[in-house]
C-alpha cells in the first residue's frame, strides 16, 4: 500500500467535517434498519442517550441525520412520552468502535437493531500554516527513516527487515526493488535506524549493525556487525553519533542537536514532538532559541498517532517524520518543513 | 510504544523546556513483583508466546507464526513460523521445536488433530471444521516451549527464567536475543503467595481492598474482566426467574467491592459488547413474588468456595435478597449446592469467543458468533441468559499497586489480554 500526497496539513477543519459526515452516514444507516423493524409510517416517542465521549456537535450530527431519515420514510419522532411505540437509541461503544443501539418498544414486544460504526477519533485541531507537512508513503510496516536520491527521483525506504526502493512514475511512488537486510544482532524493542547518502550508494545505521548499499547497477544491501559512527544531521557532519549495543539510545555526544534550517532568520529550528491529550495522539511543534530558552514559534501540528521517527533529511530544510496512524495501525512516513508566517 | 528519541536529544538540554514531551524510557533496573495467588499464570507470556495474538479490539495479530493461510473448509491450516527467533537455551524457532508443544496442546482440546512439520511451516489438518482456530491458538494454553531446567518452562518470550520456584518465587532476567527487542528491564522478581504490598508492582485482591497501601502508591485498575455469577442445572423456572429479580447489585458493588467493581447483568462486560447495558434491571421484589405465588419452595444451598472469603460475602448478601422473596437460599462452603457462585475470567477481548466458551462452561449448544455482528452476538447472549442457567452478578476488575518509579504502566498493559506486560515498562533507578 502506497500513497502518494502532495502537501497536506492536519487539520480539525476538514476532520470535524469528515465526521459529521461520518456520523449523519451513520443516522441514516441506523434509521434504515429501525424502518426495517418497523415496516409502517408511525409517530413514535424518542428517547436518546450517549454513553460514550462522542462530542457533542457528533452526536447532535447523529441524531439530526436520524431523525431526518426517519421523516423521509414517515416516521415521525416526537419526546413526548405516552405514544405506544417508544424508540430508545442510545450511542454505545465495545472494544472495535462506536455502536449504536435502537430499541423499539411496543406494548410487551421489543426489537432491537445495532450499528457497529469505526470513525476518526476527534483529536485534530486546525494549526496556523507554520509547519508543512508532505506525505511521502504510507504502509502497515515500521517506516525507520527514507531518503531521497537520485536528486528526488528515486525514494529509498528502510523497514526493521528490508530497504525498498521506490521511483516516482506519473506522480506516484512505484517499487522498483527491495533488499532484505540480516541484522547482526536482533533489532532493540523499539526499532530506530538510519538511512545516509554516500558516494555511489547509501549507507543503513541500525543499533549494532552498519550496512551499505548500492541503487545501481544493482539494488544490494550488504551489513556487518558493528557500531560505527554517523552523522546525525546530513548537513552537519560534525556531530557524529552512534547507537549503544541492543539499546536504542545514542552516545552522549548527542546533545543540542538543530534538526532544521530557519526559514525566518538565521541558525536552526528545532522540531519537538510531545505526546498529545490522549495516549494515542501526539503533536509536533517548531522551537527556537531565545536567550538561551526554547521558545514555541508554530502552533501544534496534530498527528493521528505516535512518533516513531524525527529525523533530520538530506533535503534542506526539510525533516522527516514517521509516526503509526492510531486508526489505521500503518505507518506514516512525511517530510516536514517550516515555513515563514505572512 | 511512545518514544521521542530525536525530540528529546534535541530538547533535553534546553532549560524550562515549555512543552511535556513524552518521557524517553530508560534501559536497565529490576522491577519487584508480588502476586497473592500461587499461580505464575499472570507472568507467563513473557517467558512462552503462542503463534498468533489477539490484539485490544480482538483481531488476530501474528506472533510467533508471521503468516497463515486455511483451506475454505477451514480444516487445514498452515502457518509459516518467524524467521530468527531463539528459545531462550538457544534453540532456533523452526516447525521441528514448535511441532511437539504445539501438538501436546492442541491434543487436550482437539483429539482429531494432525501436525505435520518442515523447516518453518507447521501445517494442522482437523476431521472437523474449527472456524475459530485462531482464537484458540491465542490462548496461553498453546503457547510454543520446549522442556527446560528443573521444571521451568523455555520459551521465546522477552524474558527467560533465571530461578523457579513454583509457587513460591520466580526471577526473570531480559533476553538479550528476544525477536522482537530486548526489554527495557534488566530483571523482574515475582513473589508469589504473598500480600506485603512492598514490591515495585503488586495485586490488590478485593477481600483487601481497605488495607492501607504505602504512600505514593498508584492504584491501576484494569477493564472489569472477571463475572461473578450464580448458576444451576436444576431449579424450577419460576424460582429462578425470582431470584434474577430479587438480586440487589448495588450493595454488592458500593458496599462489597467499595465501587471498584460493576454491576452484571450480561455475560459480557459493557466495554467489550457495547450492548450489556440492555440487560440491566432494577431489582422487583414484587413481581418475583408473583412469579412464584403458587410455587412450593424448597431450601435451596448454594455453594461457593471454601477459600473466597469475597464470593462468601456475595453468596450471604444473595441468601438476604432471596429472602424477601420468601426464598430461603442457604449459602455453604460445601459442593454440591443446588445452586452454585462461580468466577469466570475473560480470557481475551474477542466477544465472540468468550461468549461460545461461556456457553461450553453452561453446557449449552454451540453457535457459530461473529464479533463483528454485535446483533447476532446479542441475541445469543439474550437467549443464554434465558436458558434459565445462570445470573451474572459482578464483573470485577484486576487491582494492581503501581509505585512510583514505574513507567509506561498503562500503555504496557493496554494492549493484549488480562496477563501482565512488562517488556515495555521501564524504572528508575
Amino acid at each position: 500500500m502506497l500513497r502518494v500526497g502532495l502537501a497536506l496539513l492536519f487539520g480539525t477543519l476538514l476532520a470535524a467535517i469528515a465526521q459529521a459526515q461520518s456520523m449523519g452516514e451513520a443516522g441514516t444507516q441506523l434509521a434504515d434498519l429501525i424502518f426495517s423493524l418497523l415496516q409502517r409510517r408511525a409517530t413514535v416517542s424518542l428517547e436518546f442517550q450517549n454513553l460514550t465521549a462522542l462530542a457533542p456537535a457528533e452526536s447532535s450530527s447523529f441524531r439530526a441525520a436520524l431523525q431526518e431519515a426517519l421523516r423521509k420514510m414517515g416516521v415521525e419522532t416526537t419526546t413526548a412520552g405516552q405514544l405506544d411505540t417508544h424508540l430508545r437509541v442510545t450511542v454505545s461503544e465495545n472494544v472495535r468502535g462506536l455502536l449504536f443501539v435502537a430499541v423499539i418498544s411496543s406494548g410487551e414486544n421489543r426489537q432491537t437493531a445495532m450499528l457497529p460504526w469505526s470513525v476518526p477519533r476527534p483529536t485534530e485541531r486546525k494549526p496556523r500554516v507554520k509547519i508543512t507537512m508532505q506525505r511521502m508513503l504510507e504502509q502497515s510496516e515500521p517506516v525507520l527513516d527514507i531518503l531521497l536520491v537520485d536528486s528526488g527521483s528515486e525514494l529509498l525506504v528502510l523497514s526493521p527487515n528490508k530497504v525498498a526502493s521506490y521511483r516516482m512514475d506519473g506522480g506516484k511512488w512505484t517499487p522498483t526493488g527491495m533488499a532484505g537486510v540480516s541484522w547482526a544482532r536482533p533489532l532493540p524493542r523499539d526499532p530506530r535506524g538510519r538511512l545516509e547518502n554516500m558516494a555511489g550508494g547509501f549507507r543503513v545505521f541500525v543499533p549494532g549493525t552498519s550496512c551499505s548499499g548500492t541503487v545501481l547497477p544493482d539494488f544490494k544491501v550488504t551489513c556487518a556487525p558493528g557500531n560505527e559512527l554517523w552523522p546525525l544531521n546530513p548537513r552537519d557532519p560534525s556531530t557524529m553519533v552512534r547507537w549503544v549495543t541492543d539499546k536504542n539510545v545514542l552516545d552522549d555526544s548527542a546533545n543540542q542537536l538543530p534538526t532544521i534550517e530557519n526559514p525566518c532568520g538565521a541558525g536552526w529550528m528545532m522540531l519537538g514532538s510531545a505526546a498529545g491529550d490522549t495516549e494515542d495522539h501526539d503533536q509536533i511543534q517548531a522551537y527556537e532559541m531565545v536567550d538561551g530558552q526554547a521558545v514555541a514559534s508554530s502552533d501544534l501540528l496534530f498527528l493521528p498517532g505516535p512518533v516513531t521517527a524525527l529525523w533530520p533529511a538530506e533535503t534542506p530544510g526539510q525533516s522527516t517524520l514517521v509516526f503509526r496512524n492510531s486508526k489505521t495501525g500503518n505507518y506514516e512516513a512525511s517530510r516536514l518543513g517550516v515555513a515563514c508566517a505572512e | 510504544m511512545r518514544l521521542h528519541a530525536w525530540a528529546w536529544l534535541a530538547l533535553s538540554s534546553l532549560p524550562l523546556f515549555p512543552l511535556s514531551a513524552a518521557t524517553r524510557p530508560r534501559y536497565g533496573g529490576n522491577l519487584t513483583v508480588e502476586l497473592s495467588s500461587a499461580s505464575s499464570e499472570a507472568i507467563a507470556p513473557l517467558i512462552e508466546e503462542t503463534l498468533v495474538r489477539l490484539n485490544e479490539k480482538g483481531e488476530i495479530e501474528p506472533q510467533l507464526a508471521a503468516a497463515w493461510q486455511r483451506d475454505p473448509d477451514r480444516k487445514r491450516w498452515r502457518f509459516s513460523l518467524r524467521p530468527k527467533v531463539v528459545f531462550h537455551d538457544g534453540e532456533p524457532l523452526n516447525a521441528a521445536s514448535a511441532a511437539p508443544s504445539l501438538a501436546a496442546a492442541l491434543k487436550k482440546k482437539y483429539g482429531d488433530v494432525n501436525v505435520t512439520a518442515g523447516g518453518q511451516t507447521i501445517v494442522l489438518q482437523f476431521d472437523r471444521a474449527v472456524p475459530d482456530l485462531l482464537t484458540e491458538l491465542a490462548s496461553s494454553r498453546m503457547a510454543i516451549s520446549r522442556p527446560g531446567g528443573q521444571g521451568a518452562p523455555n520459551g521465546t518470550g522477552p524474558f527467560r527464567v533465571t530461578t523457579w520456584e513454583p509457587g513460591h518465587k520466580i526471577t526473570l532476567a531480559a533476553f538479550e536475543d528476544y525477536w522482537g527487542g530486548r526489554p527495557f528491564l534488566d530483571s523482574v522478581t515475582v513473589n508469589l503467595s504473598t500480600t506485603r504490598a512492598i514490591a515495585d508492582i503488586f495485586d490488590i485482591p478485593f477481600s483487601q481492598t481497605r488495607r492501607v497501601l504505602p504512600e505514593h502508591i498508584r492504584i491501576w485498575e484494569s477493564p472489569v474482566h472477571e463475572l461473578i455469577a450464580l448458576v444451576s442445572d436444576n431449579v424450577q423456572p419460576a424460582v429462578w426467574q425470582a431470584l434474577a429479580l430479587v438480586i440487589d447489585r448495588t450493595p454488592i458493588v458500593n458496599v462489597l467491592a467499595q465501587r471498584k467493581a460493576e454491576a452484571a447483568f450480561g455475560l459480557l462486560p459493557q466495554w467489550l459488547s457495547g450492548y450489556a447495558f440492555l440487560f440491566a434491571a432494577a431489582p422487583d421484589v414484587a413481581r418475583a413474588k408473583q412469579l412464584i405465588f403458587e410455587t412450593r419452595l424448597t431450601p435451596l444451598a448454594l455453594s461457593y468456595p471454601s477459600n473466597d472469603g469475597f464470593v462468601r460475602s456475595i453468596a450471604e448478601r444473595v441468601a438476604l435478597n432471596a429472602r424477601d422473596a420468601g426464598i430461603a437460599v442457604q449459602p455453604t462452603p460445601n459442593p454440591g449446592g443446588a445452586l452454585r457462585m462461580v468466577r469466570w475470567t475473560l480470557e481475551s477481548t474477542d466477544a465472540a469467543a468468550e461468549l461460545s466458551r461461556i456457553g461450553a462452561l453452561l453446557g449449552l449448544p454451540e453457535r457459530p458468533l461473529n464479533a463483528a455482528r454485535p446483533q447476532e452476538l446479542y441475541e445469543a447472549e439474550r437467549s443464554m441468559l434465558d436458558a434459565h442457567r445462570v445470573i451474572p452478578i459482578l464483573f470485577l476488575p484486576d487491582v494492581y499497586g503501581v509505585a512510583p518509579r514505574v513507567h509506561n504502566w498503562d500503555a504496557a498493559q493496554k494492549n493484549c489480554g488480562f496477563t501482565l506486560h512488562l517488556e515495555n515498562i521501564w524504572v528508575d533507578p
